[in-house]
């Protein structure tokens, strides 16, 4: 059993040091950005290399500005902007990986391929593809434009942004549901209905809880790199209206003299994302608890 | 109760369809309304076609 379980260490171990070192040492070196100085004169940021040496004044300057200064706005737009996003991509992928799962029956191919084909295309191309849509000379606003609506989808409306976030994310959430709604044990579902439950009761009694780890892991999954998201709203909207944080850190590293405090956003995000997986990582060790019992 | 689940399983299909529209009828009509534009601009089709794709002219257009 050891001989076994060391080979599997051994296998799992270049994996694991890649995924380590390439995480660990940009991060190090956002950590050094963030608590290093800024040069005087070429208002660049000099890095710290020594954790000894660090300043923390600078990081308390951005925390009092996300708490009660203008980056809480920019912080809450942020989750509203996710959550609504996340929200909306349940509601559009779930039906889908359930139909797929359990419906799609001979078309499941066709239609898989289907829902892989926005992948053959890249991300910047279909946002792009929604700019010329929307522009107001556009097929989209002058199809609308038919029924009396007249309304600059691309002037800075959190709608758009919303939308071009679901657009972009749910293929990530549909795959991994699917996955898992295909794998569940159906003949539960059947001996739910068989014991008197509504197909209602057995999708909120059966299926739910048994999909609920993949839910959670096609959550973040979307979750994480919504949060960090810049260009959909850049390219949607660009409108100081609708900034998400991913659009403060652009600014801040790109064309702003503080690219320090690029960086401690970069930080504060990051840990509000682990604690957020943090919450996956326990609930799903919950629920494989719950299974071997 | 059969009703209901009949009418949820109708339902399904529809989100579905609704759903692969939406993801990639706006891309086909994005792409094939630039490459349009770019292919009456100058004469000749395969020339174009090729002009196209490869100084990324449809991206470009949008």
């Amino acid at each position: 059993v050891n001989k076994a379980a060391r080979l599997w260490a051994a296998l799992a171990a270049p994996g694991a040091f890649w995924l380590l070192f390439f995480f660990a040492v940009p991060f190090y070196a956002v950590a050094c950005v963030a608590f290093g100085s800024i040069d005087p004169i070429f208002r660049d940021a000099i890095p710290q290399w020594n954790p000894l040496h660090w300043s923390f004044s600078e990081f308390g300057a951005v925390f009092s500005s996300v708490t009660s200064g203008p980056l809480r706005g920019v912080f809450a737009r942020t989750i509203v902007y996710v959550v609504s996003a996340m929200v909306m991509s349940f509601a559009i992928g779930f039906p889908v990986a359930y139909y797929l799962a359990r419906h799609a029956g001979k078309r499941r191919m066709l239609l898989m391929l289907l829902i892989i084909a926005p992948f053959w295309v890249n991300y910047l191309m279909r946002m792009l593809a929604w700019v010329n849509l929307l522009s107001p000379s556009g097929l989209f606003s002058r199809f609308v434009g038919i029924f009396g609506i007249h309304y600059n989808w691309l002037d800075g409306s959190p709608i758009t942004v919303i939308l071009g976030l679901v657009y972009g994310y749910v293929p990530f959430l549909i795959l991994p549901l699917y996955a898992t709604l295909e794998r569940l044990d159906w003949r539960l579902v059947e001996a739910a209905r068989d014991l008197g439950a509504t197909s209602r009761q057995a999708f909120r009694v059966v299926t739910v809880p048994m999909a609920k780890a993949g839910v959670a892991a096609a959550g973040v999954l979307i979750a994480l790199p919504m949060f960090g998201d810049y260009y959909t709203n850049d390219l949607l909207s660009r409108s100081p209206k609708t900034e998400m944080l991913g659009n403060q850190i652009d600014y801040y590293i790109n064309n702003s003299s503080q690219p320090q405090r690029g960086a401690i956003l970069v930080i504060m995000l990051s840990t509000l994302l682990l604690i957020a997986l943090s919450w996956y990582l326990r609930s799903t060790s919950k629920i494989g608890k719950e299974r071997v019992r | 109760m059969t009703s209901v689940s009949t009418r949820r399983v109708k339902a399904l299909p529809i989100i579905i369809w609704g759903y692969i529209i939406w993801s990639l009828v706006p891309v086909l009509i994005a792409v094939i309304y630039s490459c349009g534009k770019a292919f009456r601009s100058a004469g000749g089709l395969a020339t174009n076609m090729l002009r196209c794709f490869t100084t990324l002219q449809c991206v470009t257009q949008l």
